[in-house]
């Protein structure tokens, strides 16, 4: 008897926490899903984010962020989630890794040239004179 | 039988602006010249025959010739009139057609009305002809508007693309290519000069009146885009980094770039050279641009006119075009040797200037083609979107701002230069710090740097004697004020997603967004559901009333969402309505928007510093 009402009360609680876990998610996790969301491409139309689409997958995947949040899986995690299974092109910022480093690296490039330039044309001269 | 005239104009124009200006260059670069006074009869023929033909397609639509197939696929007889002459340039072959004839247009303006000598205006011209031959071979060969369908004709046409009926979507397309063949005109001036070997004052006069004129459209297209996309999209954004977009923002990076490279030029001497160059560049990333558009090859909102074929024909076009150019940049760029003397403060910032927004450009172009030479590689597919792009912008704009404004306040007195440091700094922390943003310290940052651009700004304005830019000036201010609208909307809009109906209410902010009623709209060329939507303030008083709308179009059954947003100079009411979710429920999307306008009243004065430098205040033709 006594395991029996233990199970139950288990039971009980384990609903009351996955009844408070399908409730109103916080506002924390909402914006948060929403900034996932935007991160996202819509798996069906392709020219929009998820966060714009109103395709029924994009509401499907909405739905999934909020959830795997609530769960306390992080951003990251999620992200890669998803890519691995609609494909790297899911994601509007790529996954930094070395056949995406060129993307980071060439503004580098250009940026740091601009402000090396800058230093030797302008602030160097004028000390050696 | 008028399409078969304007298709015969299209083909002689082509044909006239493919030969002559080979005889109008090798007579320019004879010694003595020859035959440089061709180019005015090839001018005009050009372009009256493109206007008539430009005409004869508008006919075509005004008089619902649905054997004409373009027109078929874009117009029908209950279209408003006003739609029927935007849908002129309302997919590719119309829209191309349009950007020759505004080259033509741009040619022809400054054949007849500058006053630079016919050496300079002979290869020019030449050049510009050349353009509008090779880009209508390519219309009359692969696209050509006036294809009929004999004998199957029609009864009635399809419709013009529902996204496009809209008045910022009539103007938008006609603005952007006014800038590009703004750019096309400044790119055959610079094939021009780098073929005479010269480059005298008056050129550099002329060079300016048209990259600013072409910046000032670029800078019009684009700024009305966003408005467009704000007020239809439904999904509150204004800006997408979607590839087409970028193909519009490089060449607006680059003609802005151009212009600050002309003020060096012109008043100290230097950087002609790059003057020569950005010209070219711009024109190849315009081309680059169309051929992303029309090709599809990647994938973008804006593709809706596209086909791999045509891609093929623009990358040769462009090869053909570009290659050339810089192959003649690179031999004669020698000649064009500027004041070599030590750079002063002045140049200094410009240059960086220069710089910093050709880099910029660099950047957006290579973000844009990333997953195609990533795809190139077989790497396999991936996309470049609005997150990347941000990351490198906002730290960009932010830099920039601080620069501007520390290159005026190097000019200030010690004093007031400490003033709006601190100022700025205060009212940095205070926003960042006490108004709960979304992200504090980047809104610390660009809180910071927009103050110290404005604050320097108008410290300048203030102190200083004759010889203001006043253009340089509002231009920079338009800078500062639309970032406020960007810092407004990116760190402190409210937003929510919610499934509501008659009678439901859903608080956000300090206001509450009541659903009132749907009310049923039939218009000329859709139905839709507009939802009627009162915003209350904390004591239950109306602010205002919002009108969203979910249309269907009658023609094709497309649906599109038209939001409901009550503008307002320091927040905007925002409200799209999505799916339908149940009899009487939608998907309604509610936003609070705080200083969005400000971003469209920068561009504004961007263009208004332009309007009002050009004509009020024409600064000294510097010599």
């Amino acid at each position: 008897m006594k395991k029996i009402i233990y199970v139950l009360t288990c039971c009980l609680a384990l609903c009351f926490a996955s009844l408070s876990f399908a409730a109103v998610p916080s506002a924390e996790i909402r914006a948060q899903a929403i900034e996932i969301s935007k991160e996202l491409r819509c798996p069906s139309s392709m020219t929009q984010s998820l966060y714009e689409s109103e395709a029924p997958i994009a509401a499907e995947l909405k739905g999934l962020i909020y959830k795997k949040l609530a769960a306390g899986e992080s951003k990251e995690q999620i992200l890669t989630f998803l890519s691995e299974r609609y494909g790297e092109q899911i994601r509007y910022e790529p996954a930094m890794n070395a056949s995406t480093a060129m993307l980071w690296l060439f503004p580098a490039f250009l940026f740091l040239t601009i402000f090396f330039w800058f230093v030797i044309a302008v602030l160097l001269r004028k000390k050696l004179k | 039988m008028l399409p078969e005239f304007g298709h015969f104009l299209l083909i002689l124009a082509a044909v006239i602006a493919f030969v002559f200006p080979w005889t109008i260059l090798y007579g320019v670069l004879r010694k003595p010249p020859a035959f440089t006074g061709l180019w005015r009869p090839a001018v005009l023929t050009v372009f009256s025959g493109l206007t008539l033909s430009l005409f004869s397609l508008a006919y075509a639509f005004l008089t619902n010739d649905f054997s004409v197939t373009y027109v078929s696929e874009n117009s029908n007889s209950y279209l408003e009139t006003f739609y029927k002459i935007a849908a002129v340039w309302s997919s590719h072959e119309g829209s191309m057609l349009l950007w020759i004839w505004l080259i033509s247009c741009w040619t022809t303006l400054f054949a007849l009305l500058t006053n630079e000598s016919e050496e300079v205006k002979a290869p020019a011209v030449a050049s510009a002809l050349l353009i509008i031959g090779l880009l209508s071979l390519f219309l009359v060969f692969t696209s050509n508007p006036f294809a009929r369908q004999l004998p199957m004709v029609p009864a009635e046409g399809k419709d013009l693309n529902p996204i496009l009926q809209d008045i910022g979507m009539i103007f938008h397309p006609p603005l952007l290519f006014l800038g590009y063949a703004g750019i096309s005109l400044s790119f055959a001036f610079s094939i021009g000069c780098l073929l005479r070997r010269q480059l005298t004052p008056t050129s550099l006069n002329s060079l300016t009146k048209i990259s600013s004129i072409a910046w000032g459209f670029l800078t019009a297209g684009n700024v009305l885009g966003s408005w467009w996309a704000y007020n239809e999209l439904g999904w509150g954004g204004w800006w997408f980094w979607d590839p087409v977009e970028n193909s519009s923002f490089i060449p607006w990076l680059l003609a802005s770039a151009q212009l600050h490279a002309l003020l060096l030029a012109r008043k100290r001497h230097k950087l002609c050279k790059s003057v020569l160059f950005i010209p070219i560049a711009a024109f190849t990333v315009s081309l680059i641009g169309t051929f992303i558009v029309r090709s599809g090859v990647i994938q973008s909102v804006h593709a809706f006119a596209s086909d791999p074929n045509k891609g093929l024909f623009l990358i040769a076009i462009t090869v053909l075009m570009a290659l050339p150019a810089l192959i003649l940049f690179a031999r004669n760029a020698v000649f064009f040797k500027g004041d070599t003397s030590e750079i002063n403060a002045y140049d200094a910032a410009v240059s960086v200037a220069v710089m910093i927004l050709s880099a910029a450009a660099a950047v957006v172009l290579f973000g844009t083609v990333f997953p195609l030479i990533y795809q190139g590689f077989g790497l396999g597919s991936l996309s470049v979107g609005a997150p990347y792009f941000n990351s490198i912008f906002a730290p960009l704009t932010i830099a920039a701002a601080l620069l501007i404004s520390g290159f005026t306040l190097f000019r200030q007195r010690a004093a007031s230069a400490a003033a709006v440091i601190a100022v700025s700094a205060a009212s940095s922390v205070a926003i960042a710090f006490f108004l709960h943003p979304k992200d504090p310290i980047m809104t610390a940052f660009a809180v910071f740097s927009c103050a110290m651009l404005f604050l320097s700004l108008i410290t300048e304005a203030l102190t200083k004697r004759a010889g203001q830019n006043w253009f340089a000036f509002l231009a920079h201010l338009g800078i500062a004020v639309s970032m406020v609208g960007v810092i407004g909307d990116t760190q402190f809009q409210q937003e929510a997603l919610v499934r509501m109906g008659p009678g439901y209410g859903r608080s956000l902010g300090d206001v509450i967004f009541v659903y009132d009623r749907t009310d049923k709209v039939d218009s000329k060329s859709f139905y839709a559901d507009e939802g009627r939507i009162i915003v209350l303030d904390k004591n239950e008083k109306e602010i205002t009333e919002l009108r969203p709308q979910r249309q269907t179009f009658k023609s094709n059954g497309m649906q599109m969402t038209h939001a409901g947003i009550s503008h307002g100079l320091f927040r905007d009411l925002y409200v799209s309505m999505g799916n339908q979710l149940s009899a009487e429920e939608y998907l309604m999307r509610l936003n609070i928007k705080p200083m969005m306008i400000w971003l469209w009243l920068g561009g504004l004065l961007m263009i208004f510093g332009l309007f009002f430098a050009r004509t009020f205040r024409r600064e000294k033709d510097l010599s």
